[in-house]
Parts: structure tokens; sequence; C-alpha cells
């Protein structure tokens, strides 16, 4: 029996298709793998079925019956439950608190926490779940909050849970708990719906895979019955290089481009973020710090480029002290920054694309001699810029606003190139982007490296670590715990490291 | 020693509207607005609960009038804020620039002046304090605690049932979410925009009180501009306090003895330099801010700034 | 075509908050009994339909497209700086001051003396707040606000006090003669007041349009952590900019003294004051500079209307406070967004009007 059906459901923004008469049945019981590129419209079909979109036209059925879901309680009431790629969580209220935001027991209008504690303890144990009721969220790991979300869910009784994009901030091992979790879950009865681009993952996981692309269902095939090649064809409708090539490394040993000497930076509860941290990054090397999010990249990244200031340390960018120097002065010294978060550090959508372009080096020769903008070599250079980097704008000069997150972060990429560093901070190049930007951007660095310069690499994504960097060194809890040779590591043994599983001083 | 008891004692009824206006505008800042509108909040409950208690000749109705007209603000306030998504500081300001335009308008049609109103043939400020029964027996203690007002007494109150709404009730959990997660809030069927309401209400019921206690209570007259910036000290002591109920208080309380302590100045000089001392509760603020923002300042290790 | 539509998009949400507002001013002006459409009539034919009307609207606008240069630099960088007020009381005391003190200059010297005076007490002033913003992180909103009742109080303290001018209340004495700004119509405090901020306004507009400080600003305004992490010191600009609009307010106040009053009076600003109405201004204007010159001009012929209103027509002059102030509630919302579902139609129409008329010059419309 189906427990969801849609039938040619349709969903348009403006313009824009989202979604193009999809199909879809789910049978009770089963795992489903929806996978599909960045901005396929995998969300907005999840949206749809889960109350938060209303379809243009078409209809969707829950257990054969036809339903129309206006909200999110409506999904619920349905059986319906989510757990968003972005946790819906309340930082300051617990772990019980959280799961049982709208559902809260009272007596006399007063919360009962005791009973809430009970009953969250006792759900956590029948489905066996490493949490602690009496947490406070804030202070949980990325793995945590998501058990946290997928409890919320559970409570509610839903019969159907469908996750998105869960494994993207996860370490290997967690991605194994969570894939054994799930696995429980279906075996306890549960339907699960699973979307995600990480083909690994789907294989393992999924009995069967719908493909997405361009808001139409490519097909629905058996997992067992196909190769990672054929998904990924069908995912991006022609063949895909599953690994960069890197070319032929030429490592100047003697010459040290970056070195970070003992850096501590204190985190934002009060305990060391980053703790006697060093490395070295060298002429034509690209150096990858691997680590599962919040073990202390995201405040060696900021120290780095300027925008958190440390506790102890120093940092030398070719031979000149530039400790908790300001990115201006980073920038000055010949350093170009690709910072974590695109959005927050990185661009400003409300500006125009010309605009972003000469952020940052807003204040140099040709566009700028004081004490006036020269308008008309602004315009040039966007031309430029925009045409050697292939980013794609729907109209002139348009808000970054308007862009898809592979052409924002190509802004980015031909902003910080073009000023011609010698040294580049590389954080999260990828996040977020197509699999067409991504190969763009990936050769960017690669040439940018074969010209003798130097590449600190941060990212979540442990397959761009390994693609990209030439050494490859991994964090954990603030510290680097092992280095090694990109080379001669596979991912598990990375994945041990990342846990904190293994580790071994560095050699530096 | 008689000096500083009678300070205190007149330092905790300035504190009252503090209290309550800065108890009152947590909600707010637990819900993720900004309710810079405590000042006209109170200045409308201020003048209305006086001008209904001077037709009536009924004080009882004047400050029932002065809580229901405050909600209707609130309400006003929460539609261009909540509702049509204006700016918070913005709409906040425009609601202290129609209530400080509105009341001497009506005031000139209906009293025939501008800036003031008299009821003290009704309400006899001194005749309103409480004698607590088992309070007035403790020496020293009672000198500056008994005798006081009796929504001094209330708003001691509300600090306790401030905190329990906040803490341990779905409308108090409901507001944290809209303020810290607004998506969390809709994925589970919160409707974020009921809550604001909800959170500005109980801001506007607050502050009514506050109003209450200035015009009706402590005086029996409506003055024009009586509030005189009252509601941008709770909005200082909100963010002294970083939305800790106690702490605000603390930092109301410290904003409330300065008035005091500028009131007791101003008896001691000549009137020029009485005319200076005005200054003290204002540049307390400031002060305060200052000092209040060492700590984090010490601490800073990330750079940059946010918006709003 | 998309200029054509931005254009009549941004004249729908200037328009629309004016009506509203009138219509509420109407409902007050109805509740005391009078005709609100003569009101308005006469309103308009006070401070638009004569010299001498003009002419005064013109003076009530001058210190408001100062004060609203002021608030709008600020908000435009993303800063609550509410302190206008308080930075134009510090200016217009002190170049009262430097009015009455200095002598024997030749006029345009004691003059230039004055303004500048002004202008570096009003920046004086804003330093405060603006430090304790960039480094300490105080909020500028609230530290402003008070800052504003210290100034008052404190000018109110200095002409009751050291200052006193013995005319039977709060003012100074008068400046001397070289101080005055030269009036046009002997008649109307019409000075080159007027010009200085003209000037003021073409010097914004370089700024924004042409300047790094200008792309900075505009940065700040639209997302301040992007500004800092791409090496714009916003820590720096915040003192800049809280100077600047500390600048303009010190001539605001400097202008008011030498030219309209001849002396510092205590609270000559009245209540809200000049520095709210700048914040209206800068509102209705959204922050172009241009846009304030019509906007306090607006505001102007409001201002001086309203104060015949009382006795011509038996209005309560605070029906002018209670237009401005519906006037800034309705303007926080924006009622057209330009994705919006009016706005594509608006497009749609545009698009099938010019299909009709055959003309296809789209791309030179496009700029």
């Amino acid at each position: 029996m189906n427990i969801i059906e849609t039938h040619k459901i349709t969903k348009m923004f403006g313009k824009f298709c989202a979604n193009s008469e999809i199909d879809l049945a789910i049978r009770q019981g089963e795992i489903r793998a929806i996978i599909g590129e960045n901005g396929a419209g995998k969300t907005t079909l999840m949206n749809m079925l889960y109350g938060i979109l209303q379809p243009s036209s078409g209809e969707i059925l829950i257990r054969g019956k036809p339903v129309n879901m206006s909200s999110p309680k409506d999904a619920i009431a349905l059986g319906l439950g989510m757990v968003h790629q972005h946790f819906k969580l309340v930082p300051s209220l617990t772990v019980f608190e959280n799961i049982l935001i709208g559902a809260e027991k009272t007596r006399f209008g007063i919360i009962d926490k005791n009973e809430e504690r009970k009953q969250v303890q006792q759900l956590i144990e029948k489905y066996s779940m490493r949490l602690d009721a009496d947490d406070k969220v804030a202070s949980l790991s990325i793995g945590a909050m998501q058990r946290v979300e997928i409890l919320k869910m559970l409570y509610r009784d839903v019969e159907v849970l469908i996750l998105d994009e869960p494994t993207s901030v996860l370490t290997p091992q967690e991605v194994d708990e969570l894939i054994e979790s799930l696995r429980e879950l279906n075996r306890q009865g549960k339907t699960i719906i699973i979307i995600t681009h990480k083909l690994q993952e789907v294989k393992k996981l999924a009995h069967t895979i719908t493909v997405i692309r361009h808001g139409e269902v490519t097909g629905t095939v058996e997992s067992k019955d196909c190769s990672m090649e054929d998904l990924a064809f069908m995912m991006v409708g022609r063949p895909v290089l599953m690994n960069v090539d890197k070319g032929v490394s030429k490592i100047d040993k003697q010459n040290i481009v970056y070195e970070v000497k003992n850096l501590s930076v204190m985190g934002q509860r009060g305990n060391e973020a980053v703790h006697d941290l060093s490395l070295r990054v060298h002429k034509g090397e690209i150096l990858g710090i691997a680590g599962v999010e919040g073990n202390g990249q995201m405040e060696l990244a900021k120290t780095l480029y300027g925008m958190m200031t440390c506790a102890s340390g120093s940092v030398l960018l070719k031979g000149e002290d530039v400790t908790n120097a300001w990115p201006d002065q980073i920038r000055k010294k010949g350093a170009g920054i690709i910072p974590e978060d695109r959005y927050d550090e990185g661009l400003c959508l409300d500006m125009k694309v010309s605009q972003n372009l000469i952020a940052g080096y807003h204040d140099r020769a040709p566009i700028y001699k004081r004490p006036f903008y020269n308008s008309k070599k602004i315009k040039e250079l966007t031309r430029y810029l925009v045409e050697k980097f292939d980013i794609r704008l729907s109209a002139e000069d348009p808000n970054v606003s308007s862009l898809s997150g592979g052409n924002a972060q190509k802004i980015i990429i031909a902003r910080e190139f073009h000023a011609d560093p010698d040294f580049l901070i590389c954080c999260q190049p990828t996040r977020g982007v197509d699999v067409g930007s991504i190969e763009a951007i990936h050769k960017h660095i690669i040439d940018f490296r074969a010209a003798g310069k130097a590449v600190l690499l941060i990212s979540s994504e442990l397959s761009e670590i390994m693609s990209l960097s030439d050494r490859i060194v991994v964090m954990y809890k603030g510290e680097l715990v092992g280095e090694f040779d990109a080379a001669g590591v596979t991912a598990e043994e990375l994945g041990l490291y990342m846990a904190g599983v293994k580790r071994v001083p560095t050699a530096e | 020693m008689n000096n500083l008891i009678s300070l205190l004692s007149m330092g905790l009824a300035m504190s009252t509207p503090l209290i309550l206006g800065t108890l009152g505008g947590l909600f707010t800042y637990k819900a993720g607005v900004l309710n810079i509108a405590i000042e006209g909040m109170m200045s409308a409950s201020a003048f209305s609960s006086i001008l209904i208690t001077y037709y009536t000749r009924n004080v009882w109705f004047g400050i029932l009038a002065g809580i229901l007209i405050t909600l209707v603000v609130g309400v006003v306030f929460s539609f261009f804020s909540v509702t049509l998504k204006g700016h918070n500081i913005i709409t906040g300001l425009g609601i202290n620039y129609a209530v400080a335009s509105i009341a001497p308008f009506i005031c000139l049609y209906l009293v025939g002046n501008r800036t003031s109103i008299i009821v003290t043939d009704l309400v006899v400020p001194s005749n309103i304090v409480v004698d607590v029964p088992l309070l007035r027996n403790i020496p020293i203690l009672s000198d500056f605690l008994n005798k006081q007002t009796p929504l001094t007494y209330i708003s001691i109150g509300c600090i306790l049932i401030t905190s329990i709404i906040l803490y341990r009730t779905k409308f108090g959990v409901y507001t944290q979410v809209c303020g810290e997660n607004q998506e969390a809030a809709e994925a589970i069927g919160i409707n974020v925009n009921m809550v604001r309401y909800g959170a500005i209400a109980m801001s506007a019921l607050m502050s009514a009180m506050a109003g209450i206690n200035l015009s009706v209570e402590n005086l029996g007259m409506y003055t024009d501009n009586m509030v005189s910036g009252r509601g941008f000290s709770c909005v200082a002591a909100i963010y002294c306090g970083k939305g800790r109920p106690v702490r605000c208080v603390a930092y109301a309380i410290i904003f409330g003895m300065t008035r005091a302590l500028q009131i007791k100045l101003t008896t001691m000089f000549d009137a020029a330099t009485a005319s200076l001392c005005e200054m003290l509760p204002y540049l307390m603020i400031v002060i305060v801010m200052f000092v209040s923002s060492l700590g984090d300042y010490k601490k800073r290790n990330i750079r940059g700034f946010r918006n709003g | 075509m998309q200029r054509l539509k931005r254009l009549i998009i941004g004249v729908v949400n200037i328009l629309m908050p004016i009506v509203f507002a009138l219509a509420v001013g109407a409902i007050f002006i109805l509740i005391s009994g009078k005709n609100p459409v003569s009101v308005y009539v006469f309103l308009i034919k006070q401070a638009l339909f004569s010299e001498i009307g003009l002419l005064n609207t013109l003076v009530s606008a001058t210190p408001i497209i100062m004060t609203g240069l002021g608030i709008a630099i600020s908000f435009k960088s993303g800063l609550y700086n509410m302190g206008i007020e308080g930075q134009m009381y510090a200016g217009a005391f002190f170049a009262a001051y430097l009015g009455f003190t200095l002598s024997g200059l030749p006029s345009v010297i004691h003059i230039s003396i004055c303004i500048l005076g002004g202008m570096l007490m009003g920046m004086l002033y804003s330093l405060v707040p603006a430090v304790l913003k960039a480094k300490f992180h105080v909020d500028e909103m609230v530290s402003t606000m008070m800052l504003n009742y210290v100034a008052i109080i404190f000018t109110k303290y200095l002409t009751n006090g050291p200052f006193y001018g013995f005319t039977g209340f709060p003012a100074t004495v008068f400046i001397n003669d070289a101080a005055k700004l030269p009036r046009f119509n002997p008649k109307v405090p019409f000075t080159p007041a007027f010009m200085i901020a003209i000037v003021l306004v073409l010097i914004f507009m370089v700024i924004y349009k042409k300047t790094k400080l200008g792309y900075e600003i505009e940065a700040m305004g639209k997302q301040v952590y992007f500004s800092d992490s791409v090496g714009i010191r916003v820590e720096k600009r915040i003192i800049v900019i809280f100077l600047i609009a500390g600048a303009v307010s010190g001539i605001a106040g400097a202008t008011e003294v030498l030219g309209v009053h001849y002396r510092f009076i205590s609270g000559f600003s009245a209540n809200p004051g000049l520095g709210w109405d700048g914040m209206l201004v800068a509102l209705l204007a959204s922050n172009n500079p241009i846009g304030v010159v019509f906007a306090a001009i607006l505001f102007g012929a409001l201002k001086y209307g309203g104060t015949t209103l009382q006795t011509f027509m038996g209005v309560s002059n605070d029906t002018i406070g209670i237009i401005q102030a519906a006037l800034i509630l309705f303007l926080s919302v924006r009622y057209i967004k330009t994705d919006s579902v009016f706005a594509l139609r608006l497009e749609s129409l545009l698009t099938r009007l010019s299909g009709k008329g055959g003309a296809p010059k789209e791309e030179g419309a496009n700029e």
C-alpha cells in the first residue's frame, strides 16, 4: 500500500517552475531516497508534502485519500514528520523542552517539568538514542541536535519521517550511527524518506531511489539495481568526473608561505575553542584541515582571517607577523580570503554584483582614485570578471540575492583571485554549490596552486579535502590530532581521527 | 541616616514605574520585538486614567480606562510592527510621538488647557499608601519598605509573576521560541504573530500600571511630558540586564534611585544648580550602560558588528 | 521599463503614507468641529501661496534639511543615532556664545567662526555616543536619546544661570550684529542658511555616489558584518558617520541662532523638536538627499502653516504633531515591494502599454 502518493504536482514561484508534474508513490514501510543536485527542487517537493508550501496544481494523497495541508500542523496530524536541514531548535531551552514545544504538559496552566522530563526520558530509551533530557540544546553536538529533532517528531507519533540532507553536517561515524538509528526505526514500522545529494549513503540505506533534475523526476530505481555512476548521470544529466585531476605537485618545502604557531582561541562558552595549534603551508601546497563541524575550525578560520582575536600564539604570512590583523591588513599583505559563511561574511545580498566584486579591494586603483570612484572602470572590471569566471547573471548588474549559490560563490572566487594573492584562506568553498560550479571552483583552486601559490583549505566535506589537498591535518576538539599525506590515507582512517578515536601528536 | 532611609524609601517609589515598565518590556524583548513604545504607553495610561477620573469622578473607572486605552495603544503598535512588519524602532517612536501629540490635543479640547488635569479633589496621594501589618513592626526596614503605594508592592510581586509566566507557562515558552527561532515556532504550528501580540499586550498592561502609578497614585494629576524618558530607562535596563528578569529589575531600581537622589539634591541647592541636577538620571543611564558593557568589552574576542 | 516601474512604486510608497496621515489628521480636525478640507486649503494657502508664506516655509525647512541629512546618513549606515537634537543644541549654544563674546570682526569672518564653532561643538557632542557605540557596543539609540535630555537640561541651566540674558525668560543675550546672517526680506528670517543647507545636500550626494565612504555607508547599512569581514573598519566608520551627523546638526543649530533667533533660547527647537522632524524627513525621503529637501519643504509648510492654524482656524497646533506621528507610523510600512503581486501586475501592464504604443525602445529606457 502506498502511504504517500502525488499526482502531477507542480509548484510555480512567479514564472519559475520549481517542480513540474511530479508523480511519486511511496510504499508503507520503505526507505526512500530522493536525490538531486542543489536547486533541483527536492526541498520544494518535500515542503509541499509537509504543508509548508501548497502545490500550484496536482494533488497529494495520504493513505489513498486526497489531502489539503495548509501547515506543518496538518502534516503532523496525518502522521508525517520532518527533520529539517537547519534545525528548528531553541538554544536556550533544554532537550526535553525542545521536544515538547507545542505539546507542553501543564497543570493549572503551569508547565510540569518533571512529567515532561520523564516522558522524554522514556522516549530516549525506547529508541535507544544517546541523549540527556536535561542538557541545554546550545551545548549539544550537531549529531545530538539531529537526534533531538528526530525525537521531536517521534514524540508526535509520526509514521513517516522525512529527513532533509541529514548527513551533510555529520562525521562518517555519526553518519553510520544515524543510518543504524534509521534502520531501527524502519524495523519498528516507520516509513522513511531521505533527501540528499550524497550517493554513497543513499546506496547504503535506501530501498528505492527517486532522482530529480530541474524540477522533474528523471527516474525511480531500486537501490540494488544501479551503480553510483548511473545515479550521478541521472542527477546531472551528463557523465561526471568523480575525481579531480590535481596534476603534479611542485611543493617547495623550503619556502614557508604561512605559519601558525601555538595559536589558542577562546570560544563562545568560555572554553578554549582552539588549543595550541601550529601549522605550516608551503609554496605550491594545499593544506587541508579536516574535521567535524564544531571542533574549532570556525574559530580557527575566523581568527586567521581577522574576525576573531586569539588568546595567544602568532601567525606569519610570508615571514611578516599578521597575528590579530584585520581583514583589510591581511588582504594588503597578500592573502585572499574565502570566508566560511558566504552570505554573512563574503557577500552582501542587497548590493549589486559589481559592488560585491570590488568589496575588500574597493580602495585600490584603477577603480578608485582618491577621492572618487571611476564608475567606468568598475563596469569594465565587472564585465571582465563575470565573463572570465562564468558567473551567470539574470540582468546587467543585479543584486547578489538573485543569484544561485554557485554563482554567488563564483563572485567571491573571482574577487579574491583577481587580486592575485600569494596565499589563500579557503573555507567551505563549495558548500551548497551545484556540481557544475564545484568542478569550476575546484579547478580554480588547483590552477592557483599550480601557479606556485599556497592554500589553506578548511572544509567539512571530507571528499573535498581528500581530492584537493596535498597534505591533510585533522582537527578534533580544537587540536590537530593527525597529519597525513593525502595520497596515502583513506576516508575511514581520517574518520577515526575526526571522531577522536585515534590521535597522534603532530610532527610540527 | 534619616536622609539615607528617606532616600531609599523615595527611591523605591520612584523605581515602581521603572520596574513595571521593564518587566513588561521583557515580554516583548523575549518575543523578538524591541519595544520603544513603553514611553508612549506609560504616557497614554497616565493621561487617560486621570482624564476619565476627571470626567466620571470615579478613580476606578479612570484606572480601568487607563489600562484599556493603553492596551489599544499596544494593539496599534502590534498592528504596525507585527502585522504590517514595520520597523520596530520606527513604529515605537511613532507611537511615542502620537501619544505626545494626541494627549495635549484632547486635553485642550476637553479640559481647556494643553498641559494638565488635576483631580486631587478625588485622589489624595498621601492617603493611598498601604500600612502593611507585619512590616510596620520591623524597625528600619519598615521605614523605607512600609507605607508605599499599592502598585509598588504589586510591582515587586510582578517580578515573581513575570518569571513564572516567562519560564513556566506555554505562553512564556512560546514567547522565547518566537524570539530565538521563529522557524522553530512556525514548524510546530505556533502563530508567531499571535504570540507577539500577546507579548506586546503584556507590555502594555504593565506600562499602563506604571503610568497609573505616575499620575494617579503619586500626584493625583496629569501634566504634559510627565513620563520624561522613563520608558527609555526601561529599555536601557533591559539592555543592561540582557533580558534576565532579576538583573533587569536591579538596573531599573538603580535608575529609580538616581531619580530619587536627583530630587533630594534639588532641595539642597539653589535653583540654578538644582536645575543642573536634573541631568543626573539621564547621565546615569549612559554611565551605567557604559559600565555594564565593560565586562563584555574585556571578554570579547569576536570582531564586527551585527545588524539590529 | 524597470526604471519606470521603480518610479511608480516609489511614488506610491511615498504618497500612501502622506494620504493616510492627512486622513488621520482630518479625523482630529473633525473632532475639534472644523472642516478638514478648508483647514488643509487654508494651510496650503498660508504656507505656499504668498511670498511671505513661501519664504517662511523655507525658513522652517532649512534646519530640517540639515537635521534630516544628519539622520539620513546615520540611518543609511544602520545607526540609530537619535542624538541630532542634542548635537544641535550643543552647536547652537556654542555659536551663540561665539556670537556675543567675539567682537570687532568683519561680518563674514564672524559668521564663519560661529558656524564652524557650532559645527565643531556638534561633532564633539556626537563623539560621546560614537565612541560608546564603536568601542564598547553601547546601544546608540538609548544613549543618544538620554544625551538629548542632558543637552537640553544643560543649556537650560546655562541660560538660566551663567549666561542669563536678563529678558525674563531663559535665553542668552543677543549676538553682535556682525554675527547675524543677513536677511533677504526684512520681514522674514530667510537667510543664506538655506543656501548652506542646499550646499550640504550637494556634498552629501557626492559622498553617497562617488566616494569610498559612500560605498562603505551603503555596505554597513545593508549588511554590517559583511562590511567588517571584507575589511571596512566599521568601528572607525561609525565614529566618522557620527561626526558628520554631529557636524550638520551643529551647523543647523548655529544657523538657527545666527539667522532666526539672534540668541540662544532654551528649548528653541520646541517639542518634539527639529531633530525629530529630521528623522521624519529622512524616513519620508528614504535617506536620499534630494528627497530630504522636498520632504523638509513639505514639513516646513506644515510647521509654518501649523503656527497660524490656532489663531485663524481655531484648530490646535497639536494637529500637526498628530499628522506627523501618523506619518511616522505609516512610513514604517513598505506598501509595495518590488516583487509583490501588485508590482508584477504593474510590470505586465506597462509591458502591454508600451507594446500597444509600438515603442520597442526598451534598451534605451533601461539606461
